[in-house]
C-alpha cells in the first residue's frame, strides 16, 4: 500500500513542521500550506488523499476555505479550531468537514481521526452506519466497530445496541427496551436485559466497569451517550 | 434636514389663524343681527316714550307705521287687555305671557315689547334672518375646534408613529439583537434621530463582533503553542514525572482558555444559539459518567442549547471533584415549574457569609488551593442557568458538605 498523501493546511510554521514530522513517522507523506491561496493552488495541481484545514488562516477563514474545495472536490477534510466555541463544530461540519479536532490536540487522536477519514473515504456508507467518536454501528452489515475494529456480539445485542444507540441521548426503561427489541430475535428471552446490556459494554466500551457510552440511571433505565470520545 | 420643529410650528400656527379667523366670521355673523337687536330696542323704547303722552288715533298709528319701517318688521301697540289698538304689518303672536314684563321674548319668533305707564304694551317683531344665540356661538367655536383638532392629528400621528417604530428597533437592539435598524424615512430631525442610531448601532455591532473576533483569536493563538508543546512532549524522551505535569498544565491552561472565552460569550449573550429539547437525566448521566458518578432521578425534558447544558452539568461535577472529592449524589427531577439538577457533596461546605460570592468570576473560597479549578467553573454555571431563565443556588447538605440546585423552566 503506498503511502497517504496528506495536504496540512496550517499558518504556524513550527507547527505544521512538528505536525508533518509526527505524521511522517506514522507513514503519510504530508505537503504543507501556510496560506488558503497556496492551499487551493496545491488542490487544483496535484491530488491527495486527506486535508487537515486550519480554521483561521492568515488569509482566509477556514470555513469558508472549506466552502469552495466543496464546490470542486470531495477531499475528505479533518478540521482544526481552537476548543470554545461550540458553534464552530456545528458549521464546520456542515460545511462539509469530515471531522473536527481541537487544539491543543492529543497526536494521537489526531492520527485515530486521519485514519477514521481515510477509512470512511474509502469504505462510502449509505446511511447504514451510526457513528459515535470512535465507535460505528453498522446497520447494513450488522456488526459493531470500535476504531475500525469489529467486535463481536450476537444477533439480539446488536438489536439491543441499536434500539439505544438510535434514541442516543435519552431515557429508555427496560421495559421500552423490551418492546424495542423483542420483534429482533428470540433468542434467551428469560435472561435479562441487565446481562444483554453488560456483553454489549464488554464489546464496546473501553473499560466496562466504568461505562461511557452506556450508562445505567438507577430507577429509570439506561441511556447511550450523545457525545462519546470527547 | 431640520423641517420637524418647523413643520410643528407652521401646525401650531396654522392652527391658530385658523380658529382666529373662524372666530372672527362667526363673530362677525353673530354681531350683525346683535346690532340690529339693539336697534330694534332704542327705536322701540323712543317710541313707546313717545306714545306716552296723550295722543290720537291717526298719530299714533303714524308713529306705529314709521317704527315699523325703521325695524323692518311688524308692530301692534296692545292695550292692557291684550286687544290690539293700532297695528303695522302682519300679525304676529303676542300672548298674555309676553304682556307680563318689557323685553325680548323668543317664545314664538323674537318679539320686543315695551310696556307704557298706562299698561297698554307696544310689541315689535323685526324680520331678523340671522339670530344667533349664545349657544349657537358655542357650538359653531367647538365645532371649529374639533374640525382643527381632527385636521391636525395626522401631523402628530406622523411624528410619534416614526418615533414608536425607533424605539421598537432601539429596544430590540438592546434586547441582544445586533442587527436591528430603523428604516429612515423622511429628511427631518427624526429621520436624523434614526441615522444616528444606526450609524451607533453599526459602531457597536461592529466593536461586539470585533471583541469576539479578538478572543476567538486569542483562543487560537493560545492553544497553538499548547499544541506545539504538546507533541513536543509526545516526541520527547521517556514518560516521567516531568512529562506528567507539563501535560497537566497543559491542560489546565486548555480549560482556562477555553472558559475564559465561554464567559465573555456567555456575557454578551441574552438567548442561548440554539433550542432543543433535552433530557436532563440523560444528559447529565453522560457528563457525570466521565466522573465514574450515577445519576438518579427521573426523564425531565427541558429546552435548552445542549452544549451549554453539557458545560453546566461537568463544571458542577467538577467544582465538586476539586473542591469536596467528588459529588456525593447527583439528582435529576422535576418540580411544580420545571427541572431541578442537584449536586451534592460531603465536602468542607460553604460558610454562609460567602454563599453568594462563590458565583462570582475568579473568586476563591478561603483555604482554596491555589491553582485548582479556573476560578469561572461556578460563574459559568450561573451564566448558563441565567440564559435558560433559570438559577443556581447553593445551600448547606445536612450532614454537611455543599448542594448545588440549578433549576430551569419547564418546555
Amino acid at each position: 500500500m503506498t503511502a497517504h498523501r496528506l495536504l496540512l493546511v496550517e499558518d504556524d510554521a513550527r507547527l505544521a513542521s512538528m505536525v508533518s514530522d509526527y505524521l511522517g513517522e506514522a507513514g503519510f507523506r504530508t505537503t504543507r500550506a501556510a496560506t488558503g491561496a497556496a492551499a487551493m493552488q496545491l488542490v487544483a495541481s496535484e491530488s491527495f488523499d486527506a486535508m487537515i484545514l486550519d480554521l483561521m488562516l492568515p488569509d482566509a477563514d477556514g470555513l469558508d476555505l472549506c466552502r469552495s474545495l466543496r464546490a470542486r472536490s470531495d477531499i475528505p477534510v479533518l478540521m482544526l479550531t481552537a476548543r470554545g466555541d461550540p458553534l464552530d463544530r456545528v458549521v464546520g461540519l456542515e460545511l462539509g468537514a469530515d471531522d473536527y479536532l481541537p487544539k491543543p490536540f492529543e497526536p494521537r487522536e489526531l492520527l485515530a481521526r486521519l485514519r477514521a477519514i481515510l477509512r470512511r473515504r474509502s469504505a462510502p456508507d449509505s446511511g447504514q452506519v451510526l457513528r459515535f467518536g470512535r465507535l460505528e454501528i453498522d446497520r447494513g452489515a450488522r456488526e459493531v466497530r470500535l476504531d475500525g475494529q469489529r467486535r463481536s456480539i450476537t444477533a439480539h445485542q446488536f438489536a439491543l445496541l441499536v434500539a439505544l444507540a438510535e434514541r442516543a441521548g435519552r431515557v429508555l426503561s427496560r421495559d421500552a427496551l423490551m418492546d424495542l427489541t423483542r420483534g429482533a430475535e428470540l433468542e434467551d428471552f428469560d435472561r435479562s436485559i441487565d446481562v444483554h446490556i453488560s456483553r454489549v459494554r464488554a464489546a464496546i466500551e473501553d473499560d466496562p466497569k466504568h461505562p461511557r457510552r452506556i450508562l445505567t440511571l438507577r430507577g429509570a433505565g439506561y441511556v447511550f451517550a450523545k457525545e462519546q470520545d470527547r | 434636514m431640520r423641517r420637524l420643529h418647523r413643520r410643528l410650528y407652521l401646525a401650531i400656527i396654522g392652527a391658530l389663524l385658523a380658529f382666529l379667523v373662524c372666530t372672527a366670521f362667526v363673530w362677525h355673523a353673530a354681531a350683525e343681527p346683535l346690532s340690529a337687536m339693539w336697534g330694534v330696542e332704542t327705536a322701540t323704547r323712543m317710541s313707546a316714550a313717545m306714545l306716552e303722552n296723550p295722543r290720537d288715533a291717526a298719530q299714533e298709528q303714524e308713529i306705529v307705521t314709521t317704527l315699523a319701517r325703521q325695524v323692518h318688521g311688524d308692530v301692534g301697540l296692545f292695550g292692557a287687555d291684550g286687544t290690539a289698538l293700532r297695528y303695522d304689518g302682519r300679525p304676529f303672536e303676542f300672548t298674555a305671557e309676553h304682556r307680563g314684563q318689557s323685553g325680548w321674548h323668543f317664545r314664538q319668533g323674537a318679539v320686543f315689547g315695551e310696556r307704557l305707564s298706562d299698561g297698554r304694551m307696544l310689541a315689535v317683531h323685526p324680520r331678523l334672518r340671522y339670530l344667533l344665540h349664545g349657544l349657537h356661538v358655542l357650538l359653531i367655536l367647538t365645532s371649529v375646534a374639533a374640525v382643527l383638532a381632527l385636521l391636525t392629528y395626522p401631523i402628530a400621528r406622523g411624528i410619534t408613529a416614526r418615533l414608536a417604530r425607533l424605539r421598537e428597533s432601539v429596544q430590540k437592539f438592546g434586547g441582544g439583537d445586533l442587527t436591528a435598524r430603523v428604516a429612515i424615512e423622511g429628511r427631518d430631525e427624526v429621520a436624523a434621530l434614526a441615522t444616528s442610531f444606526n450609524e451607533s448601532a453599526s459602531r457597536v455591532e461592529q466593536l461586539v463582533r470585533a471583541n469576539q473576533q479578538l478572543l476567538a483569536n486569542c483562543s487560537h493563538e493560545l492553544r497553538t503553542p499548547l499544541t506545539r508543546m504538546r507533541l513536543a512532549i509526545e516526541r520527547g524522551a521517556e514518560d516521567g514525572e516531568a512529562n506528567a505535569e507539563l501535560r497537566r498544565n497543559i491542560t489546565e491552561l486548555d480549560a482556562l482558555i477555553g472558559e475564559l472565552l465561554l464567559t465573555s460569550r456567555l456575557d454578551a449573550a441574552k438567548r442561548p444559539e440554539r433550542m432543543e429539547s433535552i433530557d436532563l437525566l440523560a444528559l447529565a448521566a453522560e457528563e457525570a459518567a466521565y466522573f465514574d458518578r450515577e445519576v438518579s432521578g427521573s426523564p425531565v425534558s427541558v429546552a435548552g442549547d445542549p452544549l451549554l447544558l453539557r458545560r453546566l452539568v461537568r463544571n458542577l461535577v467538577e467544582n465538586a471533584r476539586v473542591h469536596a472529592g467528588g459529588a456525593s449524589e447527583i439528582r435529576v427531577g422535576s418540580t411544580g415549574q420545571g427541572a431541578e439538577l442537584v449536586v451534592e457533596d460531603t465536602g468542607p461546605g460553604i460558610a454562609a457569609e460567602d454563599r453568594d460570592r462563590i458565583f462570582e468570576p475568579f473568586y476563591r473560597r478561603p483555604g482554596a488551593q491555589p491553582g485548582s479549578g479556573t476560578g469561572l467553573g461556578l460563574s459559568i454555571v450561573r451564566q448558563i442557568a441565567r440564559l435558560h431563565g433559570g438559577e443556581v443556588t447553593h445551600e448547606p447538605r445536612d450532614g454537611g458538605g455543599s448542594r448545588f440546585i440549578v433549576r430551569l423552566p419547564r418546555v
